[in-house]
Formats: structure tokens, C-alpha cells, sequence
């Protein structure tokens, strides 16, 4: 027997590591993950932004985004892979948020929110007879520590990110992210960051310039949801100065 | 009629006389030293004055045994705060983690009343907490058996400038007018003296 193991022989249960010390079914779902619609979440002093490739069909309700969840009125989400499985994390989330008011009288910091969902996460990548979540999720809010950006991954690992992309066109915008970051940036040029990375993301695979992005300012401590005529403005103005 | 906390005419609740106050420089924590029941003192040099954090403090009257049983578990329960989400708690939700003990216990309830107190980010701050657990902030108070002759003395004397040692001379007056007039007060007094940079524990002996 090879000492690599062929998928196949060790993806039937996930508590199952391959000889080569391997989780496929955790692997497979994050390569679900890579293969859904660009999340971004950037964080700069004014506040934080998240932003999402999100395609509205013709007679779908506009205002509704099935990517960018409000967890709490500081903290926001943006999902990638499984909407399904994301909205049971998403819901527990909110739980956590309001929890947290009930027993230390303050709002949740964006850090315990993300770790107790990675918590659920990992929980799902080691009992029997369950499957992971396919689903990563972005964590983006401002609480008593600043502005703070969360990536979370399948398999339950977190990390603090100025700046992070997920999804398929995650290599696009950690690229330019990390050409064009600025400490510095005000939150207005965050925001049109943003929409320039995803913009990019969806060219990169011929797709038209469609998304959804929410911001927190340090200021208001309140979660908002761009309206599409502010994106659209955005885009245009980006057109312009090519 | 027997009054409340007494039984077969013997009183069962220990009296104590516990000021907070909030200063320029920070928070001053203090009680008296001694336990009775009945007409008898059980102890000269108890201890109703608890550290939580090393910036957070609690003072207490009403059973010795429920106000130790309390404060340990809230300083267990801000332990596993700290380390869980890697800073310091504030002095609100210590007050409010207290105020859900409290509030959980409350068909047996813990007998306590208690002054939390200390400094945080956003500066020095008390709360005070009744037996089912209401928090209710204040820059100034006393709870005990000698409340009311101390609480006089209290809100003659205090300003919201006092440093920390002017604090503590308007506390000890308060306490000592107290011992002077309650008959479950007295023995000493017990301090914890909260600022920005860290808490002092002091003691003075009658």
C-alpha cells in the first residue's frame, strides 16, 4: 500500500484520518467554498466594510441579499458555500450576540462571535455521522477593541485579517488587496476598494459588475446596507477612471 | 410579630456598614470588621471587602457565607472571561455577571448586598446590587445596617473632585459615625483603594 493514500479510501467518514494525516471530507469542503462567489470583508479606522458578488435575477426582490447577514447592529457577515448551512450558523450567531448583552450588558466583540461559530464549526470535522459545514464565513464589525475583520474556514480555523477575500475569486482580491491596503484609508475609499476588487473578481471570469456591500462606521457603531444605486455610482465612477 | 431575618426573637442576618464611593482618582471599597449574631460578635476581623479582579473590587454586608459563596464564583466567572475574550472585563459587566448569580438564586435567595467598584477603560464606576440582583449604578453609596447614619455623613461630605485620600477620610468618617450608633458595626474597617494603576488592600484597627 502507497503511503499516500488515494481520496477515496479515507473520505467515507470524516473522523477518519488518511495515512498521510488527511481530513478529505474537510479538504472537500473547502474546495466548495473556493469554488462559491467572492466574500471580502476590509476593516480601516473608520469602520469596516464587507461586500459580497451577489446576482439578483430580473425577478428576484432587490433589496434581499442571501450573502451578507446582519449578526448584530455592529457586526456584520458575509458567506460563501452552502446558503443552507450558512444559515444555521448565521442564526446561531445571533443567538450568541444577544446572549452576550443578557449576561455582560455589552455588545459581543466580533473576535468571541467568530470564535464561537468556528467552535460549532470544528465540532462538525470530528463526531460521527455528521458532515462539515460547507461554508466560510467573514466577520466584519467594530466593538470595544476597534474595527475588526474575521475569516473563518470549514474546517473551524479563524484568523484577524486587515483585508481577506474568500471564494472563487479569492486569489483576484487578496492580490490586489494587498497591492492597494492602505492603513490610512478613510472609509469612503474603503468602500470603493471594495467594489473595485469585486468588480475585478467578476471580470476575471467574464461576469457582469453585480454585488452587495454593507459597512460599519467606527462612528455609528450601526450596520447599513449599500442601496444598489450607491453600488451601481460606484462602479460607473470606476469605469471612468480607467 | 417577629421582623424580618429574626427567629425565636434571634437575629440571623449580620449587620455591617459598606460604603463605595467613586473619586477623581478612582473607586474606594471599604467596610467594617465585624460579625454578629444576636448579641453575640462572632468574629472582630472578618472580611466583607473582596478583590475580583485587579482593577475591580466588591464590598459586601449581609451573610459572610452567601457574599464569599458570590464573590468567588463571579471571580471565577471573570477569570474565564479575560482568557476567553482576552481582556480585562468591564466593571459594568462584572456587576451585571453578579446581578444573573443573583437574579438565577432568586427563589432561595443569596442574602447579600453588594457595592461592585472599580476602573476600567471608560473610568471609575460602582454599581450597587439587592438580594434578587438589580444593578443600579451610583457614584456614592452605602448599603448595611448603618446605612442610614453613614449615608448622612456621605452626602454631607462628598464631591465628585475628591482625591483619593480625601475619599478615604470621608469614608472612615462615615463608617466610624456608623460604629458609633449601630450596634452590629464596628472592629475596624477594611479598605480597597482602586486607581487606574492597581488596588490597594488596607486595614484599621479600633
Amino acid at each position: 500500500m502507497s503511503i499516500f493514500a488515494a481520496p477515496g479510501a479515507y473520505d467515507r467518514a470524516i473522523t477518519v484520518f488518511s495515512p498521510d494525516g488527511r481530513l478529505f471530507q474537510v479538504e472537500y469542503a473547502m474546495e466548495l467554498v473556493n469554488r462559491g462567489a467572492t466574500i471580502l470583508g476590509i476593516r480601516c479606522s473608520e469602520g469596516v466594510v464587507i461586500g459580497a458578488e451577489e446576482n439578483v435575477e430580473p425577478l428576484e426582490e432587490e433589496e434581499y441579499s442571501w450573502k451578507i447577514f446582519k449578526i448584530d447592529e455592529h457586526v456584520a457577515s458575509a458567506i460563501v458555500g452552502l446558503s443552507s448551512d450558512a444559515r444555521i450558523l448565521i442564526d446561531q450567531a445571533r443567538v450568541y450576540a444577544q446572549s452576550n448583552k443578557l449576561t455582560y450588558d455589552e455588545p459581543i466583540d466580533v473576535e468571541v462571535i467568530t470564535k464561537r461559530i468556528c467552535d460549532i464549526k470544528q465540532l462538525y470535522t470530528q463526531h460521527a455521522g455528521v458532515r462539515p459545514f460547507g461554508v466560510s464565513i467573514i466577520f466584519a464589525g467594530v466593538d470595544k477593541t476597534g474595527t475588526r475583520v474575521f475569516g473563518t474556514h470549514p474546517s473551524g480555523t479563524y484568523r484577524g485579517f486587515k483585508a481577506t477575500a474568500q471564494g472563487a475569486g479569492r486569489e483576484t482580491v487578496v492580490g490586489m488587496l494587498r497591492e492597494e491596503y492602505k492603513e490610512n484609508m478613510n472609509l469612503e475609499e474603503t468602500t470603493k476598494l471594495a467594489v473595485k476588487c469585486l468588480a475585478k473578481a467578476l471580470e476575471a471570469r467574464q461576469l457582469p459588475p453585480r454585488m452587495k456591500i454593507a459597512v460599519i462606521p467606527s462612528e455609528t457603531k450601526k450596520m447599513e446596507i449599500l442601496s444598489n444605486s450607491k453600488i451601481e455610482s460606484y462602479v460607473k465612477e470606476l469605469g471612468a477612471g480607467k | 410579630m417577629e421582623k424580618q431575618g429574626q427567629q425565636g426573637g434571634y437575629l440571623w442576618v449580620p449587620g455591617a456598614t459598606t460604603v463605595g464611593v467613586v473619586c477623581k482618582d478612582g473607586v474606594v471599597l471599604a467596610s467594617e470588621k465585624r460579625v454578629s449574631y444576636g448579641y453575640l460578635i462572632v468574629s472582630k476581623g472578618a472580611k466583607k471587602v473582596f478583590k475580583i479582579t485587579d482593577c475591580i473590587g466588591a464590598a459586601c454586608a449581609g451573610l459572610v457565607s452567601d457574599m464569599q459563596i458570590l464573590v468567588r464564583e463571579v471571580e471565577a466567572y471573570v477569570n474565564l472571561f479575560s482568557l476567553d475574550v482576552g481582556r480585562p472585563i468591564s466593571v459594568r459587566s462584572a456587576a451585571k455577571l453578579m446581578s444573573n448569580l443573583l437574579f438565577n438564586n432568586r427563589l432561595a435567595p443569596l442574602i447579600t448586598q453588594t457595592i461592585v467598584g472599580g476602573v476600567d477603560e471608560e473610568g471609575a464606576s460602582i454599581y450597587v446590587l439587592d438580594v434578587l440582583g438589580s444593578v443600579i449604578p451610583d457614584t456614592y453609596t452605602v448599603v448595611g445596617s448603618g446605612t442610614e447614619v453613614a449615608i448622612g455623613v456621605v452626602e454631607e461630605g462628598y464631591r465628585e473632585s475628591m482625591t483619593m485620600e480625601e475619599a478615604k477620610d470621608l469614608v472612615t468618617r462615615a463608617i466610624k459615625s456608623a460604629v458609633s450608633r449601630d450596634i452590629m458595626s464596628g472592629d475596624g474597617i477594611d479598605f480597597l483603594l482602586i486607581t487606574k494603576e492597581g488596588m490597594t488592600e488596607e486595614t484599621m484597627k479600633f
